[in-house]
């Protein structure tokens, strides 16, 4: 059961990643043209993304949630066995990190709501980017933990 | 822009208790996942290692919800919208600030 919710996890964060990033591009200052790979990657109809966004954060982050139990009785005790300090640490700046996005996600929403206002554009940019830097973070820590007995015998 | 102060104030604050409800250790609750109990006071190490995560993100809901809510909502829309993704950013800075401990 575990693995299936961790599975189901790693997929949805996929999703998520690719819908975050190509609106946190969008928000940012065009400096290549349309016809190149990032140009066209940014070039979408950002607003279009929001309600994905917020629903593959909320669900991930459930999964999420289900997962910390197993984590918490046997991946930290045996990181902390090996002393392993940094894994840790990168897992507790990944929980406060998806706690805060998720506080975010109502006002992103009004501030993605369309028509999309001129004076809401700061704050729009600064929260899809901050969404966007937790949703990266989370994601590559939640690998790097996942695969640690590989990566560190 | 009308209609964004409630939850400007919602996102500000929600980020600024969670932080101090991790800095200071307050949860609305914990979860002990050993014996697969939820507990508002500390139990004994018998209990095994508690979760406090959940605990802390309700202690943010309970008290920023309220909150947001109960300003008026005129004077939340003087917000400006910045200040909803600038405080986050400046919660978000302080807690990689804060969390250094684990690599030095």
């Amino acid at each position: 059961m575990v693995t299936t919710i961790l599975i189901l996890h790693g997929l949805l964060a996929v999703a998520l990643l690719g819908a975050i990033t190509h609106q946190a591009l969008s928000t940012t200052r065009r400096t290549s043209p349309v016809s190149s790979f990032v140009g066209r990657f940014r070039s979408v109809e950002a607003a279009g993304y929001t309600n994905a966004v917020i629903v593959l954060f909320v669900v991930t982050s459930v999964f999420g949630a289900l997962l910390y139990p197993p984590y918490r009785l046997d991946v930290r005790p045996t990181l902390e066995d090996l002393d392993m300090r940094a894994a840790n640490g990168v897992f507790e700046i990944k929980e406060h990190l998806a706690a805060i996005g998720l506080g975010l996600l109502p006002a992103y929403w009004v501030f993605w709501r369309t028509p999309l206002t001129a004076d809401g554009m700061v704050a729009r940019r600064y929260l899809t980017c901050i969404l966007a830097f937790v949703v990266w973070w989370n994601f590559l820590v939640g690998h790097v933990l996942n695969n640690i007995r590989g990566l560190f015998p | 822009m009308t209609g964004h102060g409630r939850v400007s104030i919602f996102a500000i604050l929600f980020g600024v208790v969670y932080t101090l409800a991790f800095f200071f250790n307050v949860a609305a609750f914990k979860y002990y996942p050993l014996v697969h109990q939820f507990h508002i006071a500390d139990q004994p190490k018998t209990a095994g290692p508690p979760i406090s995560w959940y605990g802390w993100i309700a202690a943010a809901v309970l008290i920023s919800g309220p909150i947001a809510l109960l300003v008026p909502r005129r004077w939340a829309d003087r917000i400006s919208p910045t200040w909803a993704g600038l405080i986050p950013a400046v919660l978000v800075l302080i807690v990689l600030i804060y969390e250094k401990r684990w690599f030095f």
